[in-house]
């Protein structure tokens, strides 16, 4: 049976002294309350100490010193309050002072509050208390959280298993402080079979820190105990190590030196063998009358998470989402867009007698160019809501864990998956989010890839081109074509890694949030600052593209076929035929260099003067073959200006020269691919 | 445990999840694993991934400006070179097991 040590004179360089003033030399007892944080451990600290508490700061630190006295059965106990901490390693400042008080000040009892609704989490501090010289006592506070939980923790059994007392307690109750004080009293006293069972090392580890405890010998700096120096030694301590350094001669510590740089791993046995021993703790004491019953959570990620099932609901949740964006929103599109254009008329009529060059300014250029990529406000409120709904119930990561597992297989880094998902809103953010990745290969390989990933803008295009050309049939093409651009993205990815960059990507761990209900109001307000951005953007940029669109169109005869803009795309015409486009579309296509959703405003430009919408002038522009190809074109083409500036930014030129050349190269191959193959297959030409 | 965490993430061809290495590690809580995954960064085998995005002109011109703060993204940690020496040689014990 280990004695209770009896308390030592603290060495002089001893940073932490608690003196409590008025406490009685020599006669109080020192009790230390440890603890990690959310155990309770202020509840039982106020419950020993009630009024009679002292607060101050610990000598040389920022950090609170609570101290305060408590009397039982005629004997009064100094309670001193360390701050909360989840081990003893030295890792914080408050880590740091909670063990050196129990080391240099040596306290008769160390009481360690655990909490019981969370055993696992808080024993670990137990572990590494029991490694220190003074005597523990746990207190298994909140005892009724943890019933409340549908979990039993029995004291009886884990005071067994531990070898120290442990008193259960509910400290907000009072509840359990009786008999804290005689677990307390006892083993001051001797009285507790006091036998600590400590986490097992194993030989190999066990002879490993004997042989450094051997090195240091009698040389251990006081008040140290040589056996707790060398564990800290392995665990890599750099507190310690400094210490020992310091203390021990040139060729001793050479020698350990030489054993730990052998050994530099013997930190993960050392904290496994505590893990061990907490699993064998909870083994025995811990009772879940719940076990075995699935949660919701686990029933739905059983499913929402698995390679296959879980690949299909993210691509019927996508299908859903397109099928909702047509259903709700194409209707209010078609709304806007007959509204936009009786406001043109209205306005051509208000300006009779202005000069032409005005009204086709403010009429085809303004209202027709801003007022139509306008109109696709509906379609991105139900895009922006049904994806932050995904995202605030806590689907999205799902989803986007279950499409990791594929996108690992090309070689992309873990971390890009945070990147590449950011660029479903904004391609922007998804290219500076690329500064996660550490190595300069992931972080070009994935700024390369992300503008592959089709932004909000891009989608809002896509969607409304489609629906102008396919109908019903539109949501099916929609999500052909995201399936086409993972595999693309897969593609290129796979490419890159290969003949660009070379090397393996390391595999990561992911927290998946709680299922939890939706939060509507975060829900509107993320939708809402989109929205916002979204016609920021139209009443700024592409209102100022627009009107240069316009001028060109127009200028210099106001006969668009004559235009300037008409000569650049008649350029562009060989390569628009292959694809089946005509020159205004692969004006288009360019224009949508500015933002992705010039695209609808340049188209509204060049077909004004129509006496139809947009939506319904399509489809005798484009045989759906050409659709396709132009859809497939739009989704891969090359990113915006402002995705360019940040891959400049971020990358250097070469780097956002070679995106747009490869962007463009790979974009117009795949629409000639389609159209060609549609034109041999003889497939909707 | 913690080499046997470290190798269930460095084995696998696809990235695991907190309550999967939960149940992989023998049913232990998913605050444990999260302990463990703290401790594992702390000791630098694994490393957060953490979006750092913030603070550029740039900012500006992106279209989730105004909703950033207001994300949840998920979590990620990722094996660092140690963490995949370790991974390797917790696959592979006789070539480099130590203790």
């Amino acid at each position: 049976m280990r004695k209770p040590a009896s308390r030592k004179t603290v060495e002089a360089t001893s940073l932490v002294t608690p003196r409590l003033e008025g406490a009685q030399p020599g006669g109080a007892a020192i009790v230390a309350l440890a603890g990690s944080p959310n155990v309770g451990k202020s509840s039982v600290f106020n419950a020993l100490t009630g009024l009679s508490q002292h607060v101050g700061n610990w000598p040389g630190k920022t950090i609170e010193q609570k101290t305060g006295i408590h009397s039982y059965d005629g004997k009064t106990f100094q309670i001193v309050d360390l701050p909360g901490t989840y081990s003893l390693t030295a890792n914080s400042p408050e880590e740091q002072i909670a063990r050196d008080y129990i080391i240099r000040e040596h306290p008769d009892v160390v009481v360690v509050v655990v909490n019981a609704a969370n055993l696992e989490r808080t024993l670990y501090l137990v572990a590494e208390a029991l490694e220190l010289p003074a005597p523990v006592v746990v207190a298994l506070n909140m005892v009724d959280v943890a019933e409340s939980q549908g979990m039993r923790v029995e004291a009886k059994v884990l005071q067994a298993a531990l070898g120290v007392p442990v008193v259960p307690m509910v400290a907000t109750r009072h509840q359990g402080l009786q008999e804290l004080d005689e677990a307390i009293n006892q083993v001051m006293e001797g009285s507790f079979p006091y036998e600590p069972r400590m986490p097992e090392l194993g030989p190999e580890l066990a002879n490993l820190r004997g042989r450094v405890e051997q090195i240091i010998g009698e040389q251990a700096p006081h008040p140290y105990p040589s056996c707790w120096l060398a564990l800290k030694l392995l665990e890599g301590d750099k507190e310690v190590t400094s210490l020992v350094r310091a203390h021990l001669p040139e060729e001793r510590w050479q020698a350990i030196e030489a054993l730990l740089r052998q050994n530099e791993d013997a930190v993960i046995a050392i904290a496994s063998a505590r893990y061990e021993w907490i699993g064998r703790m909870v083994r025995a004491a811990l009772t879940r009358p719940r076990a075995g019953v699935v949660s919701l959570t686990d029933r739905l990620d059983r499913l929402a998470t698995h390679p296959y099932g879980g690949l299909a609901i993210l691509l019927g949740l996508l299908g859903l989402i397109f099928w909702l964006v047509y259903q709700i929103a194409e209707p209010l599109v078609g709304l806007l867009e007959a509204g936009i254009s009786t406001c043109s008329r209205l306005l051509g009529s208000a300006l009779v007698g202005a000069p032409a060059w005005l009204v086709g300014l403010l009429t085809d250029g303004i209202l027709g160019g801003v007022g139509t990529v306008l109109s696709l406000l509906p379609i991105l409120a139900v895009f922006f809501l049904a994806i932050g709904f995904l995202e605030d119930v806590g689907y999205l990561a799902r989803g986007a864990f279950v499409a990791d597992r594929f996108m690992h297989r090309i070689g992309l880094h873990g971390k890009s998956f945070l990147p590449l998902f950011l660029g479903l809103g904004c391609n922007v953010p998804a290219v500076l989010g690329s500064r996660i990745l550490d190595s300069k290969r992931d972080r070009l390989l994935t700024t390369l890839l992300v503008p592959l990933v089709p932004c909000a803008g891009r989608m809002a295009v896509l969607t409304f081109v489609a629906g102008a050309l396919f109908g019903r049939r539109a949501p099916l093409v929609i999500l052909g074509l995201l399936a086409f651009a993972a595999a693309i993205v897969g593609l290129c990815g796979m490419l890159f890694n290969r003949l660009l960059f070379g090397g393996e990507s390391p595999l990561f761990i992911m927290e998946l949030p709680l299922y939890h209900l939706p939060n509507w109001r975060i829900i509107g307000l993320q939708t809402w600052q989109r929205l916002a951005a979204f016609v920021v953007r139209a009443g700024t940029l592409i209102l100022s593209v627009s009107v240069i669109v316009w001028a060109l169109a127009a200028l210099p005869s106001g006969a668009i076929e004559q235009s300037y803009l008409a000569h650049l795309g008649r350029y562009l015409a060989p390569l628009g035929r292959l694809i089946g486009l005509d020159w205004r579309m692969m004006v288009t296509l360019l224009a949508s260099f500015a933002a992705k959703e010039q695209a609808v405003a340049t188209l509204a430009i060049l077909t004004a003067g129509q006496e139809e919408t947009l939506a319904a002038v399509l489809p005798r522009m484009l045989t759906p073959a050409a659709g396709v190809a132009f859809l497939a074109v739009q989704m891969l083409f090359v990113p915006c200006m402002a995705t360019v500036a940040t891959i400049r930014q971020e990358a250097g030129w070469h780097w956002a020269g070679f995106s747009l050349a490869y962007q463009a190269v790979l974009s117009f191959t795949a629409g000639i691919v389609i159209y060609q193959m549609a034109n041999l297959l003889n497939l909707g030409v | 445990m913690l080499k046997r965490l470290v190798q269930l993430v460095g084995e696998g061809q696809r990235p695991v999840t907190l309550h999967e290495l939960a149940g992989r590690l023998g049913g232990i809580s998913i605050g444990l694993v999260e302990q463990m995954v703290e401790q594992l960064v702390h000791l630098g085998y694994l490393q957060v991934a953490a979006p750092r995005c913030g603070g550029t002109t740039t900012c500006r011109a992106c279209d989730e400006a105004g909703t950033c703060s207001m994300l949840r993204q998920p979590r990620l940690w990722v094996l660092t070179d140690r963490g995949q020496r370790l991974a390797r040689a917790s696959i592979f014990p006789r070539r480099s097991e130590r203790l």
